[in-house]
This record gives C-alpha cells, sequence and structure tokens, in this order.
C-alpha cells in the first residue's frame, strides 16, 4: 500500500494540535474537546516524534506512533503524580506546543518518504 | 531449538517478506468494484439490524439472541468479500483496510452501539480510579492493588483534568472497539514484519479479529498496555530479530550457522531500542502482568538465537523490577504472600478457570462452551499452521514457542481462574500467524509464508484452487466470527447496563454523605465505583454475604448498607447463576420496604436506590 506522504499527515495532525490548543486557550468545557483531547495524544505526539525515523511499512509506522503517544504522555502523566505536582492543564499545554513545533517541522522540512522494508 | 533440514532435502530459498507473489488465473477474479459491493451490503445490512438493547431483554446466551437477522447476516457477507478480495490477484489492500476497519466496528463496536452505556463494572470502576487521581494528584495508598500501577489511571486523570471534564465515563462505552481496534492494527504490523505484505498477513489479521473473545478490551490497563506490547513485539521483529521470526535459520552441515546480522541500520536498531525503552518504562508503571510476559516472549527470541540484542528483555524486565520493588511497594509489603502464593498451583488455577467456571444455567454454560470450542479450535488450527510450514521446511522454532509461552503464566501467577483468558490472549498473536499459515496453504497457488519460492521439488506449494479450498476458509473465519461475536456478549445480561442503573447509582453518589456505605448484591453486575472512591465504601453483598442467593433478605439486614441498589442487571445475575426466579430483587426491594427497614429514593425503568430508615435494623 502507498503511504500517505508525510506532509498531509503532519497538516492533519497539525490542525489537531491547534485546534486542542485553542480549546485550552479558550477553556472550553465540552465533552468534545476530551474526545479531541484523547485523539491529539493517541496521533500527534507520537508521530511527530517517529515520522523522521522512516518505519518499515504503514501499519507498523503507526502503531509505533501511536505506542510512542500514548507511553510519552502516560508517563509525564506518571511524573506528576508521583513527584506530587500535578498540574495536567500546563502539562497538556507544554505538550500540545513542543507537538505543534515539532509538526511545524516536519511540514517545513517533511520527512523522506517512508520506506517500503 | 532449531532442527537441521533432513539430508537430501534442499534447503528452501529466502525471499524477503515483502517479495510474496501475487500471480495466478484472471479467470476467478472478481469484478472491481463487487467486493466493495457486497463489504458495503453487509454494512448495511448491520446498520439496518441493529436496534437498542436493555439488558431486561436479554437471557441467559447474552447479545446473541436479541439480535436482528439481518445483523447477523452481516458478518458472513462481510467475510464473503474479504476471501474474495484475498483470491483476487492481486488483491487490492486498500480495500482490505477498509474492510478490517469494518470488521473492528462490526465485532467491537456491536455492544456499544446496541446498548444504552458502558459495559462491564471494572472499566466503571477505572473510571473512579483516575478520578481520584485527577482530585487528588496522587494514587490513593492502601485502597486497591491496582493503584500500585497507577500510569493508565494517570494518563487518564492528565486527559480529563486537562480537558475541564469532570470524569472520563464519556471515554467507556466506545473504549473496547478504539482499543481493540488498534491492537489489530498492531497484530497487522506484526503479521506483515513476520509474513510479508503477502495474503498470509492479511489471514493472520483477520484471524486475530475475529478470535479475540476474550474482551480484555476494556477500558482498562491491560487493554492499553497491550498496544504497547504488540507495538514492541513488531518493532522488534521487524528491526532486531535476525533473519525473520518465520524464517529457518540457516544450516552449515548439521549445525546451525550464526544468524546474520538484521538488515537494519546501525541508527535505526539503536532508536528502535530507544523506543522499546520508552514503552517498557509505560509498561513499568502500568500493568505488571504485561511487562513479565513481554519479558518472556523477548527471552524466547533470545534463547532461540533470533535477537540481535540479547540485552533486550531485561531492558524491559528492569524498569518492570524496579517499580515493583520501589513504586508498589504499597502492595507487597506484608502481603508477599498474593504475589509468590500463586506460584505452582496449577490445579487452582485449573479449577478457577475451567470447573469453577462452570456453573450457571444451560445459556450459561453454551457460552462456556463456545468460548472453550474458540479456544481449541484456534489451538487446532495453529497447530495445523505449524505442522504445514514443518513440511515446507520453514522450521522455525520461535514462532510455536512464542504461541506457547504464555501457558508458563498458569504456572508462574496469581491471576487466579483469570490466568487461561490472559494466557490465550497473549497467545493470540502468534496463533494467529500460525493459523494464517494453514489458511493460506488451504488456498494454496503461491508460496509459502516467510516465504519461501516455489519450486524446490520438496516444498508443496501450488495445489489448485478449488470452490470446496474457497469455502472451507470462509466458513473457518465465519465461525471464528460469529463465535467471538457470541461469546463477547454472553455476559451482557448482567454485565451490560441502562442508562438508569447508572442513574440509580448517581443518586446514591449525591445523596450518601462520606463514610456511608453503598452497596448492590454482586459487583459483577452494579456500574459502581465511578466516584467517590476512598469517600464511601462501595462493595457488593456477594463479597461479604457469599451465600446470599440462599437468603438475600437475611444479608441485607446482616450487613445493613445505607445505600442499597437494586437493577435487571442484577436480576439476571441471580437467575442466571443460582436459578433465582424471575423478578426476585424486585420481590426483595418489596420486602425490605415492607419491614420498614429501607425507603425507596430512586426507582425509574425498574433500577431502584433504597435508602436506609433512620431507627431501622
Amino acid at each position: 500500500m502507498k503511504p500517505i506522504d508525510p506532509r498531509l499527515t503532519a497538516a492533519a495532525l497539525l490542525v489537531l494540535t491547534a485546534v486542542n490548543l485553542l480549546l485550552a486557550g479558550l477553556d472550553v468545557h465540552s465533552a468534545l474537546r476530551l474526545y479531541l483531547s484523547v485523539a491529539f495524544v493517541v496521533l500527534a505526539p507520537g508521530w511527530a516524534m517517529t515520522a523522521r525515523l522512516r518505519i518499515g511499512t504503514p501499519a507498523l509506522a503507526w502503531i509505533t506512533a501511536i505506542a510512542a503517544g500514548l507511553s510519552l504522555t502516560l508517563l509525564v502523566a506518571q511524573v506528576m503524580v508521583s513527584t506530587h505536582w500535578w498540574h495536567p492543564t500546563a502539562a497538556f499545554l507544554v505538550l500540545s506546543a513542543l507537538t505543534f513545533l515539532a509538526l511545524l517541522a516536519h511540514l517545513i522540512r517533511p520527512p523522506a518518504e517512508t520506506r517500503v522494508a | 531449538m532449531e532442527l537441521a533440514p533432513p539430508r537430501g532435502r534442499r534447503e528452501p530459498e529466502l525471499l524477503p517478506p515483502t517479495t510474496v507473489v501475487r500471480a495466478g488465473s484472471p479467470r476467478r477474479r472478481p469484478r472491481g468494484l463487487a467486493v466493495p459491493a457486497l463489504a458495503a451490503g453487509a454494512a448495511l445490512l448491520w446498520l439496518l439490524g441493529l436496534h437498542p438493547v436493555l439488558p431486561t431483554e436479554l437471557g441467559s446466551l447474552g447479545l446473541i439472541a436479541a439480535l436482528s437477522p439481518a445483523t447477523l447476516l452481516a458478518y458472513p457477507v462481510l467475510l464473503a468479500a474479504v476471501v474474495l478480495e484475498l483470491l483476487r490477484r492481486p488483491f487490492r489492500p486498500r480495500v482490505l483496510a477498509a474492510m478490517t476497519a469494518l470488521g473492528v466496528v462490526m465485532v467491537y463496536g456491536l455492544q456499544p452501539a446496541s446498548e444504552q452505556t458502558a459495559r462491564i463494572t471494572v472499566s466503571w470502576l477505572h473510571t473512579g480510579f483516575a478520578g481520584y487521581i485527577a482530585d487528588n494528584g496522587q494514587a490513593l495508598q492502601g485502597f486497591d492493588a491496582r493503584f500500585s500501577w497507577p500510569g493508565f489511571f494517570s494518563l487518564i486523570a492528565f486527559l480529563t483534568k486537562a480537558a475541564g471534564q469532570p470524569d472520563a465515563s464519556g471515554l467507556l462505552q466506545w473504549a473496547p472497539m478504539i482499543l481493540a481496534g488498534l491492537a489489530v492494527l498492531g497484530m497487522r504490523a506484526l503479521a506483515v514484519t513476520v509474513l510479508g505484505d503477502g495474503r498470509a498477513a492479511w489471514l493472520a489479521t483477520w484471524v486475530f479479529l475475529l478470535s479475540e473473545w476474550t474482551e480484555q478490551d476494556y477500558f482498562s490497563p491491560q487493554a492499553t498496555t497491550y498496544i504497547l506490547m504488540l507495538a514492541t513485539l513488531a518493532l522488534t521483529a521487524r528491526y532486531l530479530v535476525r533473519p525473520g521470526l518465520a524464517v529457518p535459520l540457516p544450516f552449515r552441515g548439521r549445525s546451525p550457522r550464526p544468524p546474520p546480522m538484521p538488515r537494519s541500520l546501525p541508527r535505526e536498531r539503536l532508536a528502535v531500542q530507544g523506543l522499546i525503552v520508552l514503552f517498557a518504562l509505560a509498561l513499568a508503571v502500568s500493568h505488571q502482568l504485561t511487562s513479565l510476559l513481554l519479558f518472556g516472549l523477548l527471552l524466547v527470541l533470545a534463547l532461540t538465537r533470533r535477537l540481535w540484542s540479547d540485552w533486550l528483555p531485561w531492558l524491559v524486565l528492569v524498569p518492570a523490577l524496579v517499580w515493583f520493588a520501589l513504586g508498589a511497594k504499597d502492595f507487597w509489603w506484608g502481603q508477599l504472600h498474593l504475589v509468590i502464593g500463586g506460584l505452582g498451583k496449577v490445579g487452582s488455577s485449573v479449577d478457577e478457570g475451567f470447573t469453577d467456571r462452570f456453573v450457571g444455567d444451560a445459556g450459561r454454560t453454551a457460552i462456556l462452551v463456545v468460548r472453550v470450542g474458540l479456544t481449541i479450535a484456534v489451538g487446532t488450527l495453529a497447530a495445523a499452521g505449524w505442522w504445514t510450514r514443518r513440511r515446507r521446511g520453514l522450521r522455525a522454532a520461535p514462532l510455536p514457542l512464542l504461541a506457547i509461552a504464555p501457558l508458563v503464566l498458569v504456572v508462574l501467577q496469581s491471576y487466579g481462574g483469570e490466568v487461561f483468558v490472559r494466557c490465550y490472549l497473549f497467545a493470540l498473536p502468534f496463533a494467529a500467524i500460525l493459523v494464517a499459515s494453514w489458511l493460506d496453504s488451504v488456498l494454496g497457488t503461491r508460496p509459502a509464508p516467510g516465504a519461501v519460492r516455489a519450486g524446490p521439488a520438496s516444498v508443496r506449494t501450488g495445489p489448485r484452487l478449488t470452490r470446496a479450498r474457497v469455502v472451507t476458509v470462509g466458513v473457518i473465519l465465519t465461525l471464528l466470527g460469529v463465535g467471538t461475536v457470541v461469546a463477547r456478549g454472553g455476559n451482557d445480561a448482567y454485565t451490560s447496563f441502562s442508562r438508569t442503573d447508572v442513574a440509580a447509582v448517581a443518586e446514591a453518589y449525591r445523596l450518601a454523605r462520606p463514610g456511608q456505605t453503598i452497596s448492590g448484591i454482586s459487583t459483577d453486575a452494579l456500574p459502581l465505583g465511578f466516584s467517590r472512591i476512598g469517600v464511601d465504601p462501595q462493595s457488593a453483598l456477594a463479597v461479604r454475604c457469599p451465600s446470599y442467593f440462599a437468603d438475600p433478605r437475611a444479608c441485607v439486614l446482616q450487613e445493613v448498607p445505607d445505600y442499597f441498589l437494586v437493577t435487571p442487571s442484577e436480576d439476571n445475575y441471580g437467575r442466571i447463576y443460582y436459578g433465582l426466579p424471575a423478578g426476585w430483587t424486585t420481590a426483595l426491594a418489596g420486602d425490605l420496604v415492607h419491614d420498614g427497614k429501607y425507603r425507596v429514593v430512586f426507582d425509574e425503568n425498574g433500577s431502584k436506590l433504597l435508602t436506609r430508615v433512620p431507627g431501622g435494623p
């Protein structure tokens, strides 16, 4: 299966990240915000982390990105819990902002086309 | 242990996994739009047949008895489309991917789409755990062993708090479909890595999708860590295993040659090991069993000389042990017997896993038979796959060993009877690969998975494709799929809830003062625990009064909870497990009110909340 152009993926995830940042900035209280936050955590940070690794097949690239995003966010949350420094809103904003910048970098300088192993 | 091929037999030529040939007779090629149209027809049938299902409508056969014929028909239609697409030369990966997504919705989305709220008490309880962390910024010590591995709950607390939501209950209902869908994606990644991107890998993906009856994909740490485990295994198989999981080690005479280096680059291997450490850290703080299982599976790869980095299993084990020693101290301090108490108790595991579970009426027994039957069927087909590969000279030891290795849990566990379910779940990815090898050989006409070039006289790769073979594969997939739908919905009479059940529990939370007890009849049949964790004692009669079914009224009066919940799901539970008459919970509530001990403060559609009358018992 021909992989999707990484710039398209980066652009879509950039929009998702921007929407999350916007909702957080406006402090919107809606169930939709929770769903968008979950979608962001599952898809965006991990893809931003792993896209330049040019991982083998589309399925492997996506499951790696998803596992990386989940693991990273889970560890951020756990560190806050274990250190009794519980500031989830601030941490979420930082995570979103860093992801936004990383995705922007992907958009400007896209990772090489995913290699088919 | 790798076995040398028999003397005189030519060693199969190995191809890179992705170069499986897709060639064959165009005569049998279905028309371009026929397969998508068939799949769309399946989706339409499924949607048209869907209708709301309440616990009051369900009996001991669970959800299957309440499904419409159109919905039931949708499954074989979809699987016919899948088999027809797999027969195309070449097949279209995008069409198969779309049908796989549809399969995930139809198998794992059936209950969320037809039931009012999330199922399974534990998923509601996990919301409560996450809610406690969200409100307090720390785990609740000394309350529940699961708080000693709070990673998943911390993640959910982080998300709900950051999204400004009061709790995570909005995530519960569709969580099984999302989590199981991600597991299917992980399985697809693993299958492609092991078998190449040919037909066998799609078959493995579908066998996994259609055989995952365990329902361990509800909102829980293990469902999340299962995805991390599959990602780790797929990455390992792709970048750190040599020469490939499904490929025999090359032999020099009778001894295996030293395995070649993986085809990956050093920087790729370094990056992958970094990712695996990240996953291992997340696993270590989230779920004790998955870390150990992953360690065991990686150890199998190391012992069979397939792993490029022998230290990889330890990269997974060490974080888990460190967390166990330091982070989970609350769990094992003074409770070491719980940790090592299950060691070697195979007999009690068998009793709890099989014998003790065969209780209840005929319908429940039938559901249990379906689950055992599915397990045996997958095991038998996997053995057939192993034998087929062996006959083709593909004597790769890791695959069968990885499929068998999770059974060690039966000896080394403290999970009680549920351990067999976990064994099946962890064995399923590799069993599915073996099953797919057999199904692929039944369809025949192409090189064996893994991949052997057709040609050596000793390798039989070209049986004529007959209609009987196609029907056989279609029927097997359909039986697995329908069996899984039956098994997954088998407990829904008491594990599914209505909105009014949830409202009754919420009303108890609203009314109860700190320290007042909230209780129901069975912990398996109530959406209890989604709030006020550590504030109000919340339990069930079944825990403190195990023989409640003999005289439930006496148990209530003995335990005297401040708030007592009665729901149709609990009524079903008593009927199915203990043969109590329909309406026994309503009669119980009536007796308690008639005696003047309790009064009803909430009553909607059979969901009742009773409160103790001051000055009563």
